[in-house]
């Protein structure tokens, strides 16, 4: 029995957790197949070292890392999927190892990879399917996939058989089937991987609708800078098991993306060399009629205004540095301390 | 207890998603037992009895193992090893749902569904054999379902038994392989196993393989004394005990060694 851990009010509460795997390293070529007959050697991987966090009612909480960070072991170890080596962990005051049916009721993970609805069968059947095994009352049901169906737009899909759906359809009907039974607690997992900018869009507006709506605490694991800069207003940020930062996103962002990217496309009968460029920033990349320059976040507006003032710009476009970079640049921060 | 009608009706309409594949799969079955009579229909002619069977014995024997064929080693969990493996029932464990009962379930509904075509295979395979089947009395007969029950449990089991393996790899396909083919030698499938020489036959009583067909059959042809029959009910609630012993040991210790693989 997990002692109680939690700190006032936190809905979700870690402390010290860990998870080391042991898995095969194979020696390369044919000899190391052969030896591997009888003997092999393991090595372990710590893919959670030593993480501690709370999360508070109603928090949409961002948690990020490169791949193989350790997110979705954590999120696995919460949803009570996985056994942690050591540590504590609880959730909605239960040990999620438990798997008791009244947490369970109360939770729902959503993993962008994995599919919970029948393959062949259209989404409805899935749906009645989870109604049935959560308990969720007729009417209730009822309310429920109502309001996520127009919410996401799908009334005219869920009766196609989920193989014929494309990704962002089945993505959706993934989430209702998730959110039937309304779970104070949700765990994404890269719910947005492999979707268009304008699904990408819709998803967020739908996760922040359900967060308020329902009042739901969110964890958010995303690759996209995107989801999580317009959902989350904390961020985690683990590498290689270790948690590394934890607070205000905007804080990660004001301290670490200094920098903002310029992609710009010229004219390609009118000609410009990268000297031109050096005076509006750091050149990244040249090869005309392509150019990335890295600009102070802060003037980016105003850079990209004198560019296309003074240069035959056909195309520019002002990004955020990758997650990576941020991550990056934190991680090596945190080295270097 | 709706969940798991639930799941028995996902199960069915899902069985249906590819009508063409069950279809032939039945059309397979179909031959094998039409095979099967039409192979021993010969050795029968021109003699009366053949290894202390009648004719009409033997014909009884090949429809029922047939059926039995159907009833007790048709399964679903085939690939439970490779889901455990692959994490894809990591959604089942994070359900408010009993694993078992969910497979149960599962497995029930396509023993059932087997149950429809095998009635309709044998309609047809009595119309062209036309075998004078005897049935037992009625309390003979009732043994004969709970042994078929109680056959269909021990596979069940033994069958979650191959799955947890999946919790430490995925090499149980030669494993199965294995099974499936010692099961044609000795659940009587092929033939019965009162041909086989007597120390043999001792042999296989003490494994639980004459128990998932050629018990139930001999149950049902009155082959069997009130003692026989006792001594084999009670043999199958022995190996299912076992099983399940063995099995509940090992799924506590996988789920531990879970990895919910997936990314």
């Amino acid at each position: 029995m997990v002692e109680t851990i939690m700190s006032n009010q936190s809905i979700i509460s870690i402390k010290n957790l860990k998870k080391y795997f042991k898995v095969y390293k194979k020696k390369p070529g044919l000899m190391g197949s052969i030896q591997s007959l009888w003997h092999r050697e393991y090595e372990e991987v710590k893919a959670v070292d030593d993480i501690s966090f709370d999360i508070f009612p109603g928090e949409i909480v961002g948690f990020i890392g490169q791949n193989g960070a350790g997110k979705t072991t954590t999120l696995k170890m919460l949803s009570g999927l996985l056994y942690p080596s050591s540590g504590k962990v609880q959730v909605l005051g239960f040990n999620p190892w438990d798997r008791k049916p009244e947490f369970q009721k109360q939770f729902a993970l959503v993993m962008g990879q994995k599919n919970q609805l029948w393959w062949d069968l259209p989404a409805m059947e899935s749906f009645l399917l989870n109604k049935a095994i959560y308990e969720v009352p007729d009417a209730q049901f009822k309310k429920t996939l109502d309001k996520l169906m127009d919410l996401l737009e799908v009334r005219d899909i869920v009766n196609i058989q989920v193989r014929k759906l494309s990704l962002g359809q089945r993505m959706k009907c993934e989430l209702i089937a998730a959110l039937l039974h309304n779970p104070k607690v949700l765990f994404l997992d890269e719910p947005t991987i492999g979707l268009d900018v304008v699904m990408q869009k819709v998803l967020r507006d739908f996760i922040k609708a359900y967060n308020k709506e329902f009042g739901a605490t969110i964890i958010l694991t995303s690759h996209y800078m995107g989801d999580v800069k317009e959902l989350c207003k904390r961020a985690i940020i683990i590498d290689h098991g270790h948690k590394i930062f934890d607070g205000e996103l905007q804080q990660i962002i004001d301290q670490y993306a200094v920098n903002k990217i310029l992609s710009l496309t010229f004219e390609e009968e009118k000609s410009v060399i990268r000297e031109q460029l050096e005076k509006f920033g750091e050149v990244k990349e040249f090869a005309f009629p392509k150019a990335t320059i890295l600009v102070k976040r802060t003037e980016a507006a105003k850079v990209a205004g004198k560019l296309l003032a003074e240069l035959p710009v056909a195309d520019v476009n002002i990004e955020e540095p990758s997650i990576e970079v941020i991550i990056r640049q934190v991680f090596e921060s945190q080295h270097t301390k | 207890m709706s969940k798991y009608l639930q799941v028995f009706s996902i199960t069915w309409q899902n069985g249906f998603a590819y009508p063409v594949s069950v279809l032939f799969w039945r059309l397979r079955q179909f031959l094998a037992t039409f095979m099967s009579l039409t192979v021993w229909s010969v050795i029968f002619m021109g003699q009366t009895t053949s290894f202390g069977y009648s004719r009409p014995e033997m014909i009884t024997y090949v429809f029922l193992i047939g059926f039995l064929q159907s009833m007790i080693l048709a399964t679903v969990l085939g690939n439970l090893a490779e889901d455990i493996y692959q994490g894809k029932i990591s959604y089942q464990m994070m359900k408010p749902i009993n694993m078992f009962g969910f497979l149960a379930a599962q497995d029930f509904a396509d023993k059932l569904k087997n149950f429809g075509f095998v009635i309709a295979e044998t309609i047809i395979l009595f119309f062209l054999f036309r075998p004078q089947i005897t049935f037992p009395a009625w309390p003979v007969f009732g043994f004969f379902a709970v042994s078929v029950i109680l056959g269909a449990i021990l596979l069940f089991v033994i069958m979650l038994l191959f799955g947890v393996v999946g919790f430490w790899s995925n090499e149980t396909w030669g494993m199965r392989f294995l099974f499936y083919m010692f099961i044609d030698f000795t659940a009587g499938r092929l033939y019965p196993l009162s041909i086989l020489p007597k120390f043999l036959q001792t042999a296989l009583f003490y494994t639980p393989f004459p128990y998932f067909s050629y018990v139930q059959s001999q149950i049902f042809l009155n082959k069997y004394s009130a003692v026989e029959i006792t001594r084999s009910l009670v043999s199958l609630v022995i190996w299912i005990l076992i099983c399940t012993f063995v099995f509940r040991y090992f799924w506590k210790k996988g789920l531990r060694e879970y990895g919910a693989l997936g990314h």
